[in-house]
């Protein structure tokens, strides 16, 4: 819609009073109402989707907002509670941006303020407003004091506006810079948006000592569990647990490189209680993504009547609280707080002995040596795979293949930033059709538990028959990953990508 | 969008007052509406406190320069207002200097289609070229009727001169406009409008100083006395009309 008005925003945290002085100044500025109270919501997902998206949302006594970051341009939505799911928002700007923006992700309340606002307006000599100003004053839940002024013009009457900003710049000694109203909230609040500790880079250089370089790396990976737990507990969305294995597989990846770095004892042990970690989040991930795939199943085998599958959705619902349960305990055990501290204890003294010959190494080398060779295991291991391979194969496959993606994107940028985002790449193909086809099994596997337990309940066949179409559907998406296969090892394996590893990483070229 | 012209060939029977307040209500709920003061007059943007001048109406007019640069923005927040302009006498002669004089309304109108659900336009009493333009851009013309002897015949001439001269299919919605329930006359007459005229929506606005002084504090009635029987009739009358216009779209 065209109907824009030009609205500037001021942050006067520093002398409200003054402010309120000015205007009770101006002859031409009035007192609009009494003073209302407003409860203010800054929301956005535990990674700041939407914040990266550009925007801003907040939710202020039932209306919920998107500010569009670059533009100043604001999308309303009447809404009664605070959203947690972009579906619980009707159809319309704000629903399609939130959707996109934040996909699977839960909307946390970030800030909450309760304001006292103040509205003014400027008349013109026919008694008409001609700009409207609001200021809003609270504090958020640290104590520190907010103040913002939104200076508002009326359509037609931009040049009032323009003379008002002047006039407020020049009586407060200070030019009214434009500000976002959510930027001023999340500074009192001592929130950084955007920071989350799986986004910003371990700053490595290639001479550092090999056993450094993989405890910062590792440190790293330590931060994000520890963020996403309470997150995992809380079953918030599926998310945490999402990011949470990731740093777990990727620690046990690094300790699974690291021989002659780590003494073999510590790696033994980590690698034990890593594993531990990792099978203990194994069941409630399966059973989330089985869950996220629901929709889409629904789709397939029951386009007109989604309801034939809700019973499939309490089992696996009742399933995924179960170990949801176990996975909460025990992430709340001694087991675990003990690993963690032992863990960051041990990255802090970085133990060595007879065997760690390589510790002090350059990281360069030692990187390029254990990435040569976790490009040589996915190439044996995939070039052994022909069509009538049992799927084990596909499956050890696909963990190389973990294993050789996360050593390049943790240690390929410190020698080739550009051709290591090429392998990356090219490798995320073959990774896609191996994890297609893995979940498919997967899912087929559990589907027939579920469909079991379900048969021997009373149910209307539709669900049993739904049930039986959908093992169809997930037994031919399995298929065509298997047929697939060939084809994307194929590029894989080309000559190109050979090549390019070769030139990235190869002991010749090292030299 | 909608286009409603409130019209009569009658001057001073209440549609500037109809007007202001029924695009009040239609911008109520925060839908986007636009009053168009078409009345050189300009009292309805007197009424809203705007300065009745607008920059380049020839231009305009001409579609040189965009109708969305000279709309101004009310005291409330969906509604906006395309002041009067006292040159607007002119408007007959420089509609009748383009192509297609007839339908210019309803071709500039069309700039704003996506800005817009609602649009309501002023109209100064009489037939004259402008007027014609007007009624043709118009969805439903809104036509106050004062109960007198005459206003039967009153509404058969603009009838006749809407569908039969014109030629225009445009909805009609009389109403019955300053009914004063003290008057016999009025009393009687109301009734055999009603009864008469099928058309003629069924809340009547009645004579009331309160509408009047509306003109010396330029504020729609709604808004200073919302309680008063005339700024309920003004609602009651704006349901009705969303009603028939919702009815004769299916
Ligand atoms: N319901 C009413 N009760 C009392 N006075 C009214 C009522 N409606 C309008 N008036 C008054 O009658 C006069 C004419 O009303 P209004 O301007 O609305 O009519 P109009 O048809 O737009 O006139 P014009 O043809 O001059 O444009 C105004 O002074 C107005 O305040
Ligand atoms: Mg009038």
């Amino acid at each position: 819609m065209a109907r824009r008005m030009p609205l500037v925003v001021v942050d006067v945290g520093g002398d409200p009073d003054r402010v309120t002085g000015l205007l009770n100044g101006y002859d031409d500025v009035h007192r609009d109402g009494p003073e209302l109270a407003v409860h203010r919501v800054l929301l956005d997902t535990f990674d700041w989707r939407i914040r990266r998206a550009g925007g801003a949302l907040s939710w202020c006594d039932g209306t919920l907002s998107w500010r569009d970051r670059a533009t100043g341009h604001i999308d309303t939505v009447p809404q009664d509670d605070l959203p947690r799911w972009p579906a619980d928002v009707v159809t319309g700007a704000v629903h399609d941006r939130l959707a996109d923006a934040c996909e699977v992700r839960i909307l946390l309340s970030r800030v909450e303020i309760d304001l006292a606002v103040r509205r003014y307006r400027m008349l013109d000599d026919l008694d008409k407003t001609v700009a409207w100003i609001d200021l809003e004053r609270g504090s958020v839940d640290s104590g520190t004091p907010v103040a913002i002024m939104l200076v508002r013009g009326v359509r037609g009457y931009d040049a009032e506006h323009a003379r008002l900003l002047r006039r407020l710049a020049e009586d407060l000694g200070a030019p009214t810079a434009d500000c976002d109203p959510a930027d001023i909230l999340y500074a009192a609040a001592g929130l950084e948006p955007g920071g989350y500790p799986g986004d910003h880079e371990v700053c490595l250089t290639p001479t550092m000592a090999a056993n450094e370089a993989v405890a910062r790396t590792c440190r790293h990976l330590l931060q994000t569990m520890r963020a996403n737990e309470a997150g995992v507990i809380a079953d918030l969305d599926t998310e945490f647990l999402h990011d949470f294995r990731v740093a777990v597989r990727r620690t046990r990846s690094l300790l699974g490189a690291s021989k002659r770095v780590l003494p073999d004892l510590v790696r033994d042990d980590f690698r034990k209680r890593f594993k531990w970690m990792g099978d203990i989040t194994t069941p409630v991930r399966d059973l989330d993504v089985f869950f996220l795939a629901i929709p889409a199943y629904a789709h397939a085998v029951a386009r007109d009547d989604p309801a034939v599958l809700a019973p499939l959705v309490d089992v696996v619902a009742a399933d995924q609280q179960a170990a949801h349960a176990a996975l909460s305990e025990a992430l709340l055990s001694q087991d675990y707080a003990e690993l963690v501290s032992d863990w960051s204890e041990t990255l802090d003294t970085l133990p060595t002995d007879d065997e760690t010959t390589e510790a002090e190494d350059p990281i360069v080398e030692v990187a390029r040596r254990r990435i040569w060779k976790a490009y040589r295991v996915v190439r044996r291991d995939g070039r052994a795979i022909d069509e009538d391979s049992p799927s084990e194969m596909l499956h050890r496959l696909r963990k190389d293949a973990k294993v050789l993606r996360y050593l390049l994107e943790a240690f390929g940028t410190v020698f080739d930033t550009d051709r290591t985002q090429v392998a990356v790449r090219e490798l995320k193909r073959l990774q896609e059709n191996l994890g297609a086809f893995q979940d498919a099994e997967v899912q087929s596997q559990e589907l027939r538990e579920f469909a079991i337990r379900i048969a021997r309940r009373p149910n209307d066949a539709d669900t049993v028959m739904a049930l039986g179409i959908l093992a169809g559907h997930i037994e031919q998406l399995q298929h065509d990953a298997r047929a697939q296969f060939a084809t994307s090892f194929a590029r894989f394996d080309a000559r190109d990508n050979r090549a390019l590893y070769k030139g990235l990483l190869s002991p010749k070229a090292a030299r | 969008m909608k286009v409603l012209a409130t019209y009569s060939i009658k001057g001073g029977v209440g549609k500037t007052a109809a007007a202001t307040n029924l695009a009040w209500l239609a911008a109520r709920d925060a839908t986007p509406t636009l009053i168009w003061d078409l009345d050189p007059q300009g009292a309805a943007t007197f009424n809203y406190r705007i300065r009745p001048r607008v920059k380049g109406v020839k231009s305009l007019v001409r579609e040189q320069r965009p109708l969305e640069k000279a709309i101004k923005g009310t005291d409330y927040p969906a509604l906006d207002l395309l002041p009067a302009d006292f040159r607007y006498r002119n408007l007959d002669l420089q509609l009748d200097q383009v192509k297609k004089s007839t339908k210019r309304v309803a071709r500039l109108l069309r700039q704003l289609e996506d800005d817009y659900e609602w649009v309501i336009l002023d109209c100064a009493p009489g037939i004259s070229l402008t007027s014609e333009a007007i009624l043709a851009a118009a969805d439903a013309v809104l036509v106050p009727v004062v109960p007198t002897t005459l206003s039967t015949r009153t509404l058969y001439q603009l009838t006749a001169f809407v569908e039969d001269e014109a030629g225009l299919d445009v909805e009609i919605l009389p109403f019955l406009s300053m009914v004063d329930r003290r008057k016999k006359l009025h009393r009687e007459l109301q009734h055999e409008l009603l009864e008469g005229d099928p058309r003629m929506l069924r809340t009547p606005i009645p004579n009331a100083s309160a509408v009047e002084r509306m003109g010396l504090l330029r504020e729609p009635l709604l808004v200073t006395t919302p309680r008063h029987h005339a700024a309920k009739a003004y609602e009651a009358l704006w349901e009705e009309i969303r009603e028939r216009l919702h009815r004769s779209r299916r």
